[in-house]
């Protein structure tokens, strides 16, 4: 099926798909126990991204700006960062600052690097900076790349290894990260999830500046992260290189795709199992014997309906491969700012199951727009921003990945997993019959259906 | 008011060139702003007989906020009345001495700089155009006339060529013309012949040819101009000879730069036949 990309050929976006690495970078720093995340560039641009994060979890959320202006684009960012630095470990009392850099700080070329040698940090404190220029790449890029530089920059080198699991879990919501380190706990009795953004993003922010809520990967954990034994990655743009890092280091590693749908979660659980060589346990079977029951029941409703998919790359991976075991037709899976090893999965998901699908990885809502005029589908799967397509095509939104804006809650049911499993089959079934419905007069409407 | 930048390889001798023709100019009676655009800030120290103490932005370092900085501390008046500024910028590897320039340039206007009453207004832009602030001067309608010091060696006629490609780009939303080639001659084989022949590729023409002469190096030592100097010297009478045909020139013209091959061919075409 073609789908032209317009995006690649025009000079403009139309409503992007991604968002800037830097919201993926104080992402990944919120993951970690009383971290403060830092952004080194312009007030506005702080805001802009502190903000996207701040409308997913309907909460306020604390990040420090740097603050440049005229002067500092012109001499250099040294000073205020210095000045910066000083303020946080004062007023806000952080264990660690996770600076990364914008646009601004990277095109005049501030030496990141140096400039952290030449910081203050006060005894038992750290600092780790990652750099984020927005204009390369999405926010899983700028996640990627604060969770490898926490690794390069604090992680030890050590020839103890103990039996011990190192979960990198991706850009994903705290009940997904619940979900894997379940499935993980079954199998490992020490983990560590890195970034754990578990009890800190679900939770209140403290009025209070200097406190700093109980959850988050321990800075010591990530310190010691080298004598884990294993390690496995879920998703490739997000957390792949993070595991090449910490591989290096010694621990084996593997990187798979987020487990969603039930191929990925089987793969996940073969990976633990083989790993601690611990087969699954009787609770985890019969988990799976239920999701597989519910799949097989509610297949005959899904069955090669179409849909179109627009998240980040990480979930449309998984969400692909989860819509074609189901029986769905993901015909068209887009996003912005993707990496070319993207298209080379999806395709290898569309050969495997015999879609006839059409899959971007530059593209832009607008893309989208042009392909769904030429071709409807069911089903449309994706973000908030996704609801004025639905609207304008009158097709069914069902709601997944970040960031969900106008939906409280969301982030609360998880899509990992065989419970995600079970969570998005519900989602998808309640939104085809509301959508169904609501074009249906009165008095044909039916109370129940049959299943 | 004609407002000129001069462009041209570092080291070719721009800073010297446009001081002792700003000096010409400004015996002859005529009102001038030079505008140093180089973060060493020594584009106005033989008229100021010094370097200046307080470039644009490290008066904006020193005061923080733009709206602070005072025309009086960043505008000096030098020899035979000619107004100095200097941008100046950061130190070497920090910062961006680019966003500097257009920083400085935009608080010039902002203070009011560029009087009704000036005759000329000269932007000296160090070495090579590398990235848009040092475009600044030829942006948005500011200087229209541009002129290249070069010599006959080959990197300075590449460094010329590779100029005038970012000139175009400028040469259709701008209005930016080249008025010329000024030779700071380096004595090397055929120079004369070679930087015309190049001139006329490029769709313009060799303004003057300037001889060179130790006289211009005594003079730097002095911290002043060859026309302070040795106002009798024949090196002062080539730089009026200058001005004179500055402000009668009417050649202004779109550049048609050079391929490298074509370039590589006419160094050989001129010069080979000596080896």
């Amino acid at each position: 099926m073609d789908g032209n990309s317009e995006a690649k050929n025009r000079n403009l976006q139309i409503d992007a798909l991604n968002f800037c690495p830097p919201i993926g970078a104080m992402y990944a720093a919120f993951g970690v126990h009383a971290c403060l995340p830092h952004s080194h560039g312009a007030s506005g641009c702080c805001r802009f991204q502190r903000m996207e994060i701040s409308k997913h979890y309907q909460k306020i959320i604390r990040v420090t700006s740097s603050m440049l202006q005229e002067s500092s684009a012109v001499f250099g960012g040294e000073e205020n960062l210095k000045t910066a630095v000083k303020n946080m470990f004062n007023v806000y009392d952080p264990e660690v600052i996770a600076v990364h850099t914008t646009c601004l700080s990277e095109t005049i070329g501030d030496d990141m690097e140096g400039m952290a040698a030449r910081l203050e940090i006060p005894e038992g404190k750290h600092l780790v900076w990652a750099s984020t220029p927005g204009y390369a790449g999405s926010h899983l890029t700028g996640y990627s790349a604060m969770t490898e530089a926490f690794i390069r920059q604090l992680c030890r080198k050590t020839e103890i290894r103990r039996k011990k699991l190192f979960l990198i879990p991706g850009l994903l919501n705290p009940s997904d990260i619940c979900e894997l380190a379940r499935y993980a706990g079954m199998f490992f009795d020490a983990m560590t999830v890195f970034p754990d953004i578990r009890g800190i993003m679900d939770f209140r922010t403290p009025r209070n500046e200097r406190t700093y809520l109980p959850g988050g990967t321990p800075v010591g954990e990530i310190i010691s992260a080298a004598e884990c034994s294993d390690i496995i990655a879920l998703g490739a743009e997000a957390t792949f290189s993070a595991a090449d890092v910490l591989g290096g280091f010694g621990p084996a590693a593997k990187k798979l795709a987020i487990p969603i749908g039930l191929n990925g979660t089987d793969s996940f659980i073969g990976t633990l199992s083989e790993m601690s060589g611990i087969p699954a346990p009787e609770a985890l079977v019969r988990e799976r014997e239920r999701a597989v029951d519910v799949v097989m029941n509610l297949h005959p409703q899904l069955f090669g309906k179409k849909v179109a998919l627009f998240c980040d790359a990480d979930l449309s991976v998984g969400l692909t491969s989860f819509l074609a075991e189901i029986g769905m037709q993901p015909v068209y899976v887009c996003t912005g700012c993707g990496e070319t090893g993207f298209e080379r999965e999806i395709g290898a998901i569309f050969d495997k199951n015999g879609i006839d699908g059409c899959v971007r990885r530059e593209a832009d809502r607008y893309d989208l727009e042009c392909f769904l005029k030429e071709n409807p589908v069911d089903l449309l799967v994706g973000g908030s921003r996704g609801k004025i397509l639905a609207r304008k095509f009158d097709i069914p939104l069902v709601r997944v990945g970040f960031p969900i804006t106008d939906r409280p809650l969301e982030y609360l049911t998880p899509v990992v997993g065989y419970q995600g499993c079970l969570h998005l089959l519900r989602k998808i079934l309640c939104t085809l019959s509301e959508h169904d419905e609501r074009n249906t007069c009165a008095e044909d409407l039916h109370i129940a259906e049959s299943f | 008011m004609r407002q000129i930048a001069i462009y041209g390889k570092g080291g070719i001798g721009k800073s010297t060139t446009v001081q002792n023709l700003s000096a010409a100019l400004a015996q002859r009676g005529r009102k001038l702003l030079l505008v140093g655009c180089d973060p060493k800030a020594d584009c106005t120290r033989l008229i100021m007989g010094g370097r200046i103490k307080h470039p644009v932005l490290e008066e904006l370092r020193r005061v923080r906020d733009p709206s602070k900085v005072r025309l009086e501390d960043i505008l000096h008046i030098g020899a035979d009345g000619i107004r100095c500024v200097e941008a100046g910028g950061p130190e070497p590897g920090v910062g961006c001495a680019g966003r500097g320039i257009i920083t400085a340039i935009d608080l010039l206007e902002k203070l009011g700089a560029y009087e009704e009453s000036l005759d000329y207004v000269f932007y000296d832009v160090l070495g090579d155009v590398v990235c848009g602030g040092f475009a600044m001067p030829i942006r948005e309608g500011k200087a229209k006339e541009i002129y290249i010091v070069a010599s006959g060696e080959m990197m300075s006629l590449y460094a010329a060529n590779n100029i005038c490609k970012g000139i175009m780009k400028f040469a259709d939303s701008g209005g930016v013309r080249v008025g010329g080639i000024i030779c700071n001659s380096r004595n090397v084989d055929d120079e004369l012949e070679l930087v015309r022949a190049f001139a006329e590729e490029l769709g313009t023409q060799l303004l003057t040819f300037i001889p060179r002469d130790n006289i211009v190096q005594h003079a730097e030592i002095m911290k002043q101009t060859v026309l302070a100097y040795a106002p009798d010297s024949r090196q002062a009478s080539v730089y009026r000879d200058l001005a004179d045909r500055l402000e009668n020139n009417r050649r202004f013209t779109i550049p048609t730069p050079l391929s490298d091959d074509r370039l590589e061919a006419l160094f050989m075409d001129i010069t080979s036949r000596e080896f």
